[in-house]
């Protein structure tokens, strides 16, 4: 008889990362996230005792799916979708992606991860999912679009503009 | 690089050997837990049992006053006149200004859906702003709905800054109806089938356009909403 806490250890290593994208791609905020996550692997962990599940993963993203729906009240996404709409001015992404690469490097050596981090939980939840899904996923802005079902443009606005907006905040912290 | 840095941080932040360590904990904990809530609640029980009247609670249960009130409904209806008149916007404000909308799909499910009609078909949701020009300000934003079904419509209107924008004043009268407890200025012009509500429930402001409903319609649609948008708050 397998042991259920090693079964249950082995299958939360072999689907963590695809479960953990699922999550940030569908839930409201990141802030939700680890949350999500505990109570999609106990509800599995439960269910282990009642029954043989053969295909793990599709199984935990349907409770993810419920956990998600659960932790969405509808007024929150009521605020979340009348304040979505944010307008940028007319610079166009090849602009922006024009300066791509020196944006990177230059945030990064005035400003540490943490202190990154710590600007970009200010930021609207999908800007926070972009970020995450480019850094830490390793996505591409195709994928990254595809999955939070915004255009692609809008994906690379959201990175860059961002990133630019870090670079200018950095350069007047350095002229005071 | 700052992939690699922003990466680790990502990995500090979402744990995933911290996330199975409070999921072991959980399971070890439960059962003892669910006891210790077992045995309070039977504590509680017993304890609270003398103060139960059942023959005080059958009594009230059957006292007419006690059945079950449908949600408090007082119509005032404005009267739109034929002619409405526009909205007195400063000419410079008109031509400075500029629309954008935008369908949106950031949820598979459209949250709208908890007061559609039974039956009825809905459209995406339209988020809609209102931009200076000049600044770039945003003036106004507000998302946009439509529930159709055969000859009748439903267009519900929604903002979390202030009442959507219209070109037209309503109706010059300024009577409030109120509906399941909520003020609302409901306008009507019987010619062409039209209600116009507007109305604040929970810091969301809404503008509702009926089209070809008839009155207890209307007062349906309106309780559901109402009622769903307290349930979800």
């Amino acid at each position: 008889m397998i042991d259920r806490t090693s079964e249950f250890t082995r299958i939360y290593e072999e689907t963590y990362d695809d479960v953990l994208k699922y999550v940030v791609c569908h839930c409201a905020r990141l802030d939700d996230v680890n949350e999500i996550i505990q109570e999609t692997y106990l509800a599995f962990y439960r269910a282990l005792k009642y029954r043989e599940i053969r295909d793990s993963l599709p199984y935990l993203i349907g409770i993810a799916k419920n956990k998600i729906k659960k932790h969405i009240s509808l007024l929150a996404r009521f605020k979340q979708v009348s304040l979505s709409a944010e307008v940028y001015d007319d610079v166009t992404v090849d602009e922006l992606l024009a300066d791509e690469t020196n944006v990177e490097q230059e945030v990064m050596i005035h400003l540490e991860a943490e202190e990154v981090w710590n600007r970009l939980k200010k930021k609207k939840p999908v800007i926070q999912k972009v970020f995450m899904m480019y850094f830490y996923f390793e996505m591409t802005h195709k994928e990254i679009a595809e999955a939070l079902k915004i255009p692609e443009s809008t994906v690379k606005t959201y990175l860059y503009r961002t990133l630019l907006e870090m670079r200018k905040v950095m350069k007047t912290d350095d002229e005071r | 690089m700052m992939k690699d840095e922003m990466k680790e941080k990502y990995a500090e932040v979402f744990n995933r050997q911290k996330n199975l360590e409070k999921i072991t904990r959980h399971q070890k904990y439960r059962y003892p837990r669910q006891v210790l809530v077992m045995a309070v609640l039977i504590l509680l029980s017993v304890l609270t049992i003398p103060y139960f009247d059942y023959k005080k609670d059958a009594q009230l249960a059957s006292d007419e006053a006690f059945q079950e009130i449908g949600p408090e409904i007082v119509l005032n209806i404005n009267l739109i006149p034929e002619e409405m008149k526009m909205m007195d916007i400063a000419p410079a404000l008109r031509a400075n200004v500029q629309m954008k909308s935008q369908v949106l799909k950031e949820y598979e499910r459209n949250p709208f859906e908890d007061f559609c009609p039974e039956g009825w078909n809905m459209s995406d949701v339209v988020s809609m702003t209102m931009i200076e020009k000049d600044t770039n300000e945003v003036l106004m934003n507000y998302d946009c709905v439509e529930m159709t079904a055969e000859s009748k419509s439903i267009r519900l209107m929604m903002s979390s800054d202030q009442y959507p924008f219209r070109c037209y004043v309503l109706s010059p009268d300024e009577a409030i109806s109120k509906i399941d407890g909520i003020e609302m200025k409901i306008s009507h012009r019987s010619d062409l089938g039209l209600y116009l509500c507007l109305f604040e429930i929970e810091n969301l402001y809404f503008d509702v356009e009926a089209s070809s409903l008839n009155e207890h319609e209307l007062i349906d649609f309106l309780i559901n909403l109402i009622k769903s948008v307290r349930e979800n708050s």
